[in-house]
């Protein structure tokens, strides 16, 4: 699955990496298992969540939990490009979903017009992009508006 | 075999109501019939309750006893016909209906919550509370208490009351049963074939505690097939077949061979002696049964050698 | 009547089958001796694997994932004492956050009021389970997957159409967030260690439910209608207002969660909760809940949602692959439900 790509993408530049399991259909439980992993693991140099809302609820337990990992993440909503500004998350790779579905049917509309190939039949990347507190503020505009 | 049937109205003039002692029956029954849609389950049903006696209902399988309860425990409406209780004319809507009156129903095999504690069972629907509004709380010491003091004066002596009436014997949980009825000041005491399940000399416990619950006064309907079991306790007997009363008796005017013959067109009289030998042993009420059918064995070979 | 004079009070029937029992016998005889025997091994077990897993801030994470699977097992208990099983808690309680955080969103209201509307949302759910319930008589499990379905749809549904996006707004920013979020999700440094509230609510919750259980009324009834239903509307208990009341019960504890969610997270994720009742069943029957009715304890449904949490964050602490977590859960419930079994029929032996 995708989620798994990303854990061996980060485990291939990371070798000390640890992946976590957590269920994505509680938070709570989301929460407990993260701060118990870092009471576990105290020397844990950051923490890379999978998606925007379990980056948020990691950050929390991060917090709470008063320990100094810093939090990282992949895809992004409003409130995540908020922190990443606020300077509370480092960075998250995003994979501009918005653009992966604009850049499909617009492939398509374009070979029908034209009988145009983009990519020439390979794989087109619609990122990744990474938004760090650089980046972050013209990126959030667009996030509140729900276009990124 | 012509027993005398029992005229309502002739019964009546024995029983009066305690208060006012005019002449009523605690409960009474006149031309009760009830049917399902196009089935008729019950017609023309006639019979009395009174205080400390016992109503013997007998009759096969589908024979209406269970309409019949039924409608007097509040389950079914009646649709024809008057139910009465001290006299006045009354339906039931619900069995809480009934219990408000002093209708009590022992279930023969529903009577009580098996995983349950005993007490717990005993005081069920009528738990003691102590305390006021949200903090009333159950009055557990008391209720443990007059479950064990009202179970020994029936004369079942249990150690621990905690123990789930589960593990109670089925005549030691019909006992329960009777005695919570008894407790909570049944008037009329139903019994759904409270033997029916049970072995000889279980049922002769029962049989038991039905005797004792009349000498408290209450007016008990024993709902049996069993003729052998009526007879010794009941006062008065009531046939039904197919939903049909055949045959209303007291007593004095009906014996146990003429009673077994009438419900089942004729019973074995071996069968039937051997029975009441197994029932031996419970005092004076099974000796007496025995010289009756002694007796009767005797009268019944000149009267319908048939049967013999 | 010669019958009436001759009868005289026959004799005792208790006999040698009765033998005192000892108060061993008689621990033995609670529904959740099996669930504390497996959450002592499991307690001893995880501390000798983990340093970590007995330090007190360790162990206030424990407990704090328990609670939240605790909160709703202590309803869910209740209810499979009364007989009956709730397959909607895990969205419910979803539905009942979702609720709150909308509505509060959308009319720019104080979330209070959220709060009050998503109460009574939630007893809604559960009196619309129940009143099902009683009036088809069907199955629970058929009803309540009905209303697991049902709620699904509406929390993706309802959230996207009012939200515009698959999660709730963050209402963060509202008028009475603060006080609502120290009432339901904030914690309280015990000893240097914070305790979620969770834990306090969830201990809370187990009180007035063994109590409720124990000793009302109410409670005998909910054993009444769980062991025998007919034979409990034969001497006069309400038995559908015991069952509904139950299912607002449970409808209550998905309140209590839900709002905990909310707040502990500002928002909540419309697809959340599926699949967390069968946590909530399974701490329960851990417990010593009988899955069909009439048997059981609030304390052990609070053992189980224990065990649950010391299995799931143990297997964290212990560095182990979190993988093994389902089958270790899996294992639990066998050894447990299989010691309920052998110390119940023990038991019941030593009497029988």
């Amino acid at each position: 699955m995708g989620l798994e790509a990303r854990c061996a993408g980060v485990k291939e530049k990371v070798a000390g990496t640890e992946i976590l399991y957590v269920p994505g259909t509680d938070m709570a439980q989301v929460s407990s298992t993260v701060t118990a992993k870092l009471q576990a693991t105290a020397d844990a140099d950051a923490i890379i969540g999978l998606g925007a809302p379990y980056t948020l609820t990691i950050l929390k337990a991060v917090t709470s939990a008063g320990s100094k990992a810093k939090v990282a993440s992949f895809d992004m909503n409003a409130e995540l490009a908020q922190k990443i500004v606020d300077g509370e998350i480092a960075f998250t790779v995003d994979q501009q979903p918005w653009l992966q579905g604009y850049g499909a049917i617009d492939a398509l509309w374009q070979a029908k017009r034209g009988g145009f190939q983009v990519g020439g039949g390979q794989p087109v990347l619609t990122g990744p992009s990474i938004v760090d507190q650089e980046t972050a503020p013209a990126v959030l505009e667009f996030a509140k508006e729900g276009v990124r | 075999m012509s027993a005398n049937q029992i005229d309502q109205q002739q019964l009546l003039k024995d029983e009066k109501d305690p208060l006012t002692h005019t002449p009523v029956h605690l409960l009474s029954l006149e031309s009760v019939g009830k049917h399902y849609g196009s089935i008729v389950a019950l017609t023309d049903v006639t019979m009395a309750v009174d205080n400390g006696r016992v109503t013997c209902v007998l009759g096969d399988n589908g024979a209406g006893k269970s309409t019949l309860i039924k409608i007097i425990a509040g389950l079914h409406q009646h649709d024809e016909g008057v139910l009465k209780v001290m006299g006045e004319e009354r339906k039931f809507s619900s069995p809480r209906d009934a219990l408000d009156v002093g209708i009590a129903t022992v279930y023969q095999d529903l009577a009580v919550v098996p995983l349950m504690p005993i007490w717990r069972n005993f005081f069920l629907g009528s738990e003691l509370t102590t305390g006021f509004g949200p903090f009333k709380k159950l009055d557990v010491q008391t209720m443990k208490d007059v479950t064990k003091k009202e179970l020994a004066d029936m004369g079942i002596d249990l150690r621990d009351v905690e123990q789930p009436i589960g593990q109670l014997s089925g005549g030691e949980r019909q006992c329960v049963a009777i005695a919570r009825a008894v407790y909570f000041g049944a008037k009329v005491l139903i019994l759904d074939e409270p033997t029916a399940a049970l072995g000889v000399k279980q049922s002769g416990v029962v049989l038991r505690y039905i005797l004792q619950a009349r000498d408290r006064g209450l007016g008990v309907i024993f709902i049996t097939h069993n003729p052998h079991h009526a007879f010794p306790v009941g006062d008065r007997f009531l046939l039904l077949k197919r939903g049909k009363s055949i045959g209303y008796y007291d007593k004095k005017d009906i014996t146990l061979d003429e009673l077994t013959a009438q419900m089942a067109g004729g019973a074995e009289l071996a069968e039937l002696a051997h029975e009441l030998e197994q029932l031996g042993g419970h005092g004076d009420v099974v000796k007496e049964v025995q010289a009756e059918v002694a007796h009767t064995s005797e009268s019944l070979k000149e009267d319908s050698p048939r049967h013999v | 009547m010669t019958i009436t004079q001759s009868v005289t009070k026959p004799p005792a029937l208790r006999d040698e089958r009765l033998i005192k029992r000892n108060p061993f016998q008689k621990l033995l005889a609670r529904p959740e001796v099996g669930a504390l025997v497996g959450a002592i091994v499991l307690f001893v077990f995880f501390a000798s694997v983990s340093q970590t897993f007995i330090q007190p801030n360790a162990f206030a994470t424990v407990l704090y994932g328990s609670s939240t699977i605790g909160i709703m097992a202590v309803g869910v208990s209740l209810l499979m004492i009364g007989g009956e099983f709730d397959l909607s808690t895990g969205v419910a309680v979803i539905s009942s956050a979702l609720t709150a955080s909308m509505f509060s969103w959308y009319f720019s209201m104080n979330v209070w009021v959220g709060v009050v509307l998503a109460l009574v949302v939630s007893l809604g759910i559960g009196f619309i389970n129940g009143w099902i319930l009683m009036k088809t008589k069907l199955p629970s499990f058929i009803v309540t997957l009905a209303t697991f379905l049902m709620l699904t749809g509406l929390n993706l549904g309802l959230t996207r159409m009012i939200g515009g996006g698959v999660s709730s707004p963050s209402i963060s920013d509202m008028d009475g967030y603060q006080a609502a979020r120290a009432v339901f999700a904030s914690s309280v440094k015990i000893g240097g260690v914070d305790v979620n509230n969770t834990v306090f609510i969830w201990i809370a919750l187990v009180a007035v439910a063994s109590w409720v259980l124990l000793r009302t009324k109410v409670g005998n009834w909910i054993f009444a209608v769980g062991g025998d239903a007919n034979a409990a509307r034969a001497v006069g208990v309400p038995v559908k207002a015991t069952k509904i009341g139950l299912f607002m019960a449970v409808g209550f504890c998905g309140w209590v969660l839900g709002m905990h969610n909310l707040f502990a997270f500002d928002a909540v994720q419309s697809g959340e909760g599926v699949g967390n009742e069968f946590l909530y069943i399974i701490a329960a029957v851990i417990g010593g809940c009988l899955l069909t009715g009439g048997y059981g304890s609030a304390v052990g449904g609070a053992i189980g949602a224990f065990i649950f949490g010391m299995a799931n964050k143990g297997i964290v602490y212990a560095q182990w692959n979190p993988d093994w977590f389902k089958f270790f859960l899996g294992l639990m419930l066998l050894l447990a439900t299989i010691v309920n079994l052998i110390v119940k029929r023990r038991a019941d032996a030593s009497k029988g």
